[in-house]
């Protein structure tokens, strides 16, 4: 049975607490794997005053398979890529925003009625009626300046045609005009259709590398198959192909030639921060639309706005390791003022508070090279943190 | 334009271009359309924040421009203040006492006046309770001058009524000493006046240390912008755009190098935020163009970058604007 309903949502018009409840219901464990307590008893207890516990751990065992181009792994089993989803919000839908509901939007297209909306749905609607509301406004701005004209040339009398008024919408007066109402012929034709060919889901949940390798690693609950071979990959194979993602593809005519692992691959870095942040509780999503690299939600996305934005700034504990890098890290070297300036604003829009994140790379030299070959290394690497707000000294004055 | 029109006189310190002169702030505003930032304090005035006055600090873009249509002569400032003599020393002198004599004169016929209206005004009962007042107040400041004099000597010197300091040009002692003989008595206070533009003083003189062209005035060493790729994007951008008819601020607070405004910014927002690229073809970060996107739209502005060919000396430009956002 498929996890997904035709919409996101069961029937019936929600309100704020009813929707609360079901996502606590929906998104109850932050994490895949579940933790199954026996039912207490006298064993139990006894067991526990020793430190023994007879938890059980349920662990899903997932599936995916490492795409090299997209640096990603994919999740194309729909039960998997639900599972991930709602224990977490690992990943995301190739066709959708972030949860993979382009299984769900089709069906809800061919169901027709439009009352249960995807987010994807709701947005876009708003849009249309935004951009409604200013074609409106601007219709009206335009007949009150006609009117204008006409009294001007009648009556000879100057009116300055106002911008706002009772005639004129604003946004917090403005309506859209109720749909009419389509026929209901139509939509029972497509009924008919849907029973004949069902919808084949072809999308599937992409992991980045930072959420497979801890899902794999941290978890134990994912295994990655090679694209090739189709087989399971060993955990050394996978953390060579996770930092070889990044670098820049091999020439042909060395093949054999081993990578060139270093302590500032992007992928170290950026699982430092991740696994750094997902250890505290957050669950951390990419932050590309406020500019930032992470965002930081509270439980999670569908129950809050996120909080924080982090910006990761790697510093080289050796500035030498710099030179002879091969990858160009972003914000490795200082950034403008202008650019921060302009981050900070973004986020402060939107009410998150901005974080410089640190990473210290370990310097190449007091470190053997073979460290890099598993992910021991990562106990060399630090995070410290920044937290930045802007200062109005004529607003924040008490 | 004529040929015989005036050049602006741009003072140059430390290779900032300062404007003291109100009337050529005005002309660079309505002629030239560059808006440079006023920089000095208004003294009257409660904030020194919001509003400020002369002296008026350009753009190194700005200077280049003006430079470029031949509009305005850059002074190398702190060479034209030469050593005064003597004489001019005292007539400034002399000056500065006229100054603070008629001060001081304007105060005592003011309070005088005051008090004669305030004698009219008041009736009989009411002055004998200002006076009882006034006596009061004269015993508990003597009061606490005796307590402050006794745990500090130097309180008591400070507490005198002293004239406001005397001029800063002081380096010479003759200086200080002719300033104190003629010094008046009166222990009212009155304002130093150095006045702003430093073609008032007799002994500034900036004949020789004229330079109307970029060349001249970077063989002397004055000024040099631009000099660099960078420096001449930016100085291509804004003259692209200002030739264009545009009026251009600095664009820090909104994400880009300019605020371009479709008019003089005291009447109209702006309509852009532009950024130099020291190439048309330089690589742009996507989260570039996600922050200028969004920084622009929510401030109602359309992100321009503006990217400068330094071989064929163009300027070409792209807008940014967040698609069905807001």
């Amino acid at each position: 049975m498929s996890l997904i309903t035709p919409s996101s949502r069961p029937k019936g018009p929600f309100k704020g607490g009813a929707r609360r409840n079901d996502n606590n219901r929906i998104y109850a464990n932050p994490l895949p794997l579940l933790f199954i307590e026996p039912p207490r008893s006298r064993v139990t207890s006894i067991l526990g005053l020793l430190g023994l516990s007879l938890t059980h751990i349920e662990n899903p065992h997932c599936e995916g398979v490492f795409d090299p181009t997209t640096r990603s792994v994919w999740v194309s089993n729909i039960d998997h890529s639900m599972l991930l989803w709602r224990r977490g919000f690992f990943g995301k839908g190739d066709l959708s925003r972030s949860e993979p509901s382009w299984l769900a939007r089709q069906l809800n297209n061919r169901k027709m009625g439009g009352k249960q909306l995807t987010s994807e749905e709701i947005t876009a609607r708003r849009r249309a009626e935004r951009k409604q509301f200013k074609l409106d406004r601007a219709a009206a701005i335009a007949a009150v300046h006609e009117e204008a004209e006409v009294i001007f040339e009648t009556e000879g009398k100057v009116i300055r045609p106002a911008l706002s008024g009772p005639a004129i919408p604003s946004a917090a007066t403005w309506k859209p005009a109720p749909k009419p109402e389509e026929p209901p012929a139509t939509p029972l034709i497509e009924d008919e259709e849907l029973e004949e060919e069902p919808i084949e889901d072809v999308e599937h949940l992409q992991l980045t590398l930072q959420e497979a390798f801890l899902l794999l690693w941290n978890l134990d609950c994912l295994t990655v198959l090679d694209p090739q071979s189709m087989t399971p990959m060993s955990l050394k194979q996978i953390w060579i192909a996770f930092q070889v993602a990044h670098l820049p593809p091999r020439l042909p005519s060395q093949p054999t030639q081993k990578p060139q692992l270093q302590y500032d691959n992007p992928f170290l870095i950026n699982f430092v921060v991740y696994h750094h942040y997902r250890s505290l509780g957050w669950v951390v999503k990419g932050g590309i639309k406020f500019c930032v690299d992470y965002l930081l939600y509270k439980r999670g996305p569908v129950f809050h706005h996120a909080e924080f934005a982090l910006v990761v700034i790697p510093v080289y504990e050796d500035p030498e390791d710099q030179q002879v890098s091969v990858t160009n890290l972003q914000n490795a070297s200082p950034f403008a003022w202008s650019w921060l300036s302009t981050i900070n604003r973004v986020n402060s829009q939107v009410q998150k508070t901005l974080i410089l994140v640190y990473v210290t790379i370990p310097a190449r030299s007091r470190l053997p090279e073979s460290i890099l070959e598993s992910p021991a290394c990562l106990a060399h690497y630090s995070v410290r943190e920044v937290i930045l707000r802007r200062f109005i000294p004529a607003r924040m004055r008490d | 334009m004529s040929s015989d029109r005036q050049r602006i006189p741009l003072r140059i310190a430390g290779k900032r271009a300062y404007v003291w002169d109100v009337d050529d702030i005005a002309t660079i505003r309505a002629q030239y359309r560059l808006c440079g930032v006023l920089t000095g304090t208004l003294p009257h005035l409660s904030q020194q924040n919001a509003f400020l006055g002369v002296p008026l600090v350009l753009m190194p873009e700005e200077v280049a421009l003006l430079l470029e249509i031949d509009a305005a002569v850059l002074i190398d400032d702190p060479k034209s203040h030469i050593q005064p003599t003597m004489p001019e020393l005292q007539r400034w002198n002399a000056g500065q006492q006229e100054s603070i004599r008629a001060q001081v004169a304007f105060t005592e016929t003011k309070s005088a006046r005051e008090s004669a209206n305030a004698g009219r005004a008041m009736s009989e009962d009411a002055l004998r309770k200002r006076k009882e007042r006034e006596e009061r107040k004269k015993a508990e400041a003597s009061r606490l001058a005796e307590i402050a004099a006794r745990s500090d000597g130097d309180l008591l010197a400070l507490s005198e009524p002293t004239p406001a300091q005397a001029p800063p040009i002081h380096s010479d002692p003759a200086v200080s000493a002719a300033g104190n003989q003629t010094e008046p008595l009166s222990s009212i206070p009155y304002a130093v006046v150095v006045s702003a533009p430093s073609s008032s003083f007799e002994w500034y003189n900036p004949s020789g240390r004229f330079y109307s062209s970029l060349e001249d005035a970077r063989a002397a060493g004055v000024w040099d912008y631009p000099s660099t790729l960078e420096e001449r994007a930016r100085c291509g951008v804004f003259s692209g755009l200002w030739k264009q008819g545009f009026f251009m601020g600095g664009g820090i607070k909104f994400g880009g190098d300019y605020l371009v405004y479709p008019g003089d910014p005291l009447r109209y927002h702006s309509h852009f935020a532009a950024s130099v690229l020291v190439s048309p073809i330089s690589a742009l970060r996507p989260m570039e163009i996600v922050a200028h996107g969004r920084l622009g739209t929510a401030t109602k502005k359309a992100h321009l970058l503006c990217g400068w060919d330094d071989e064929k000396q163009e300027v070409s430009y792209l807008s940014i604007e967040w698609a069905g956002f807001g």
